[in-house]
C-alpha cells in the first residue's frame, strides 16, 4: 500500500521553492505546486489496514498528526483548471533507503516488511495550448526541475536523486 | 597595503557566522556580516568570501537548494572567476555544492551532490562529534596548502547531511583535487563507518573546486580554531607552541596569504 501525507496547514517547503521558481527561475506561469511525502509499505500476515493503524498511532516516524494528514492508495489531487496543465514529479534518493524497521515492528506491534519513501511534487502551471503539452513540460523540466547548474533547476538534484516526470491526467 | 576585508555572508538560517568573524579577526583580517540580499557593490568589494554554517531557508527542498539560486551566487561565479577565495562551511558547503561552484567542472555544471548520512544506505542520522581528517593534494588548493598530506587532525562534524556523491564520470578528476578526506587517528582511510561518518565517496569531508581558490567543507573549522576550543582527551593532538591557535587556523592563513600574495600582484602591475 502506499500512503500519501501531506501538511495540514501551509507547506513551507512548498512555498519556498514555489517562491523560488518564480523570482529566481522566471517561472511566472507557475499557479500551484504542492508537495506529499509518499511511503511504500509492505506488511506480513494479514489484516494490513489495522497494522496500518497501529503503526500510525504507536510512531510519529510516518506522520505527525498534530501537523499532517494522509490518505492511503489515493493521491490527494487538485482541479485541473481551464488554461493550466499539470506537471508531476516523482523524486527517488539513489542510494537505497534503509529504515529501522526492526524497531518500528518493535514499538508498534506490527510486522512491516518493506518500507521505501518518495517526495511527489505537482506543478500547475498556465497553459495557452499555442504549444503541445510536451513541449511545456520538457521547458518546465529544464527551467525549475533538474537541477544542471545555479540558474536552472530546483525540485531535483540529478547526482543523489532519480526523478519521474509526467503529466497530471485533467481527470485523475 | 589595506586591511584584508572578507564577508561572512549571512543567509536566512545561518547561525555560525559571529565565531567565524571571530577566526577571521583573529588573524588580522577584518570580517564583516554581510546579508545576502546586500547590494551587488557591497558584496564585490571584499577580498573573499565565506558562507557559514547554519540551515540557510530551514534546509526547504534540499539542504542549500534555496540559496544557490539567490542573485548572491552569480556575484560569488563572478568572483570565484576572478579569483577570490571562498570557503564554505558546513551549510555553505551544501549551498556550493548546489550553486555548482565545486567543484566547478564544465562551467560550473552540478556534479555533486550532499545526501543524508548513512552507512551503506542504513541511515545514522544527524552526527555530532569529532573526527580525523588527513590532506590529499593540500598545494592544490589556497585553503589547504598550509598544511601537509601527512597531517591527520581532529575537527568537529555537525551535519545530517554531509554525504558526498560525485557523478562517476567525475569520480577520477576529483582524485586530483585539494580535499580532505575522514580517516583513523593514524591517518588511514578507512572507508567503513565510523570513521567515514556519513557515507562519502572517497571519504571526501571537503574538496575544492580545480582552480583551488573555492573549497566546501563539511566539518567546522572554525569550531577548532583555538586551542581552547579542543576537547581534553583531544589535547595532545595540539602543537606545543604558545599561541592560542589551534591548527585549522592554517586554513584561514591560506586564505590570507593568498589575497596578499594577488594584491602585492596587482600593486606591481
Amino acid at each position: 500500500m502506499i500512503l500519501y501525507t501531506y501538511q495540514k496547514n501551509i507547506d513551507l517547503q512548498a512555498m519556498s521553492a514555489s517562491e523560488s521558481m518564480k523570482n529566481d527561475l522566471g517561472l511566472e506561469t507557475l499557479n500551484k505546486l504542492s508537495r506529499f511525502v509518499a511511503w511504500e509499505l509492505e506488511f506480513d500476515g494479514e489484516d494490513e489496514t489495522l497494522q496500518l493503524k497501529n503503526l500510525l498511532e504507536n510512531s510519529f516516524f510516518i506522520v505527525n498528526p498534530n501537523k499532517e494528514l494522509y490518505k492511503v492508495n489515493e493521491m490527494p489531487t487538485r482541479t485541473i483548471r481551464n488554461g493550466e496543465m499539470g506537471i508531476r514529479v516523482k523524486v527517488e534518493q539513489k542510494i537505497s533507503q534503509q529504515f529501522d524497521l526492526e524497531t518500528l515492528n518493535k514499538n508498534s506491534g506490527v510486522k512491516l516488511k518493506s518500507l521505501r519513501n518518495f517526495l511527489i511534487w505537482d506543478l500547475y502551471v498556465s497553459y495557452d495550448e499555442i504549444s503541445s503539452k510536451e513541449d511545456v513540460l520538457k521547458a518546465v523540466t529544464r527551467q525549475v526541475i533538474i537541477t544542471t547548474n545555479s540558474s536552472k533547476g530546483l525540485l531535483v538534484n540529478p547526482v543523489s536523486e532519480r526523478a519521474t516526470i509526467s503529466l497530471i491526467n485533467p481527470t485523475s | 597595503m589595506n586591511k584584508i576585508k572578507i564577508a561572512i555572508l549571512q543567509l536566512p538560517g545561518t547561525n555560525c557566522e559571529y565565531e567565524t568573524k571571530r577566526c577571521v579577526d583573529a588573524l588580522g583580517m577584518t570580517g564583516d556580516i554581510v546579508r545576502w540580499n546586500s547590494s551587488r557593490e557591497t558584496i564585490e568589494s571584499y577580498d573573499g568570501y565565506i558562507l557559514p554554517g547554519g540551515f540557510s531557508f530551514q534546509d526547504r527542498v534540499r539542504s542549500g537548494a534555496i540559496a544557490a539560486k539567490l542573485e548572491l551566487m552569480s556575484i560569488l561565479e563572478a568572483s570565484a572567476d576572478q579569483g577570490k577565495p571562498i570557503l564554505g562551511i558546513c551549510n555553505g558547503c551544501q549551498v556550493l555544492a548546489e550553486t555548482g561552484l565545486v567543484p566547478g567542472a564544465n562551467d560550473n555544471k552540478i556534479e555533486m551532490a550532499l545526501t543524508y548520512n548513512n552507512d551503506n544506505g542504513k541511515r545514522v542520522g544527524f552526527i555530532c562529534d569529532w573526527k580525523y581528517v588527513t590532506f590529499k593534494n593540500p598545494s592544490a588548493s589556497i585553503f589547504t596548502k598550509e598544511f601537509k598530506d601527512t597531517d591527520v587532525l581532529a575537527i568537529p562534524i555537525n551535519h545530517g547531511e554531509g554525504c558526498f556523491i560525485f557523478n562517476d564520470e567525475y569520480v577520477d578528476d576529483v582524485k586530483t583535487l585539494g580535499a580532505i578526506q575522514y580517516c583513523t587517528e593514524s591517518g588511514d582511510i578507512d572507508e567503513s563507518y565510523p570513521t567515514n561518518p556519513n557515507g562519502s565517496m572517497l571519504n571526501i569531508a571537503g574538496v575544492a573546486n580545480k582552480k583551488g581558490n573555492v573549497f566546501a567543507m563539511m566539518p567546522h573549522p572554525e569550531r577548532a580554531f583555538f586551542k581552547k576550543q579542543f576537547p581534553k582527551d583531544l589535547e595532545k593532538t595540539l602543537s606545543d607552541s604558545k599561541s592560542e591557535l589551534g591548527p585549522w587556523a592554517l586554513l584561514l592563513k591560506g586564505m590570507k596569504n593568498y589575497i596578499e600574495s594577488e594584491k602585492i600582484k596587482k600593486d606591481v602591475g
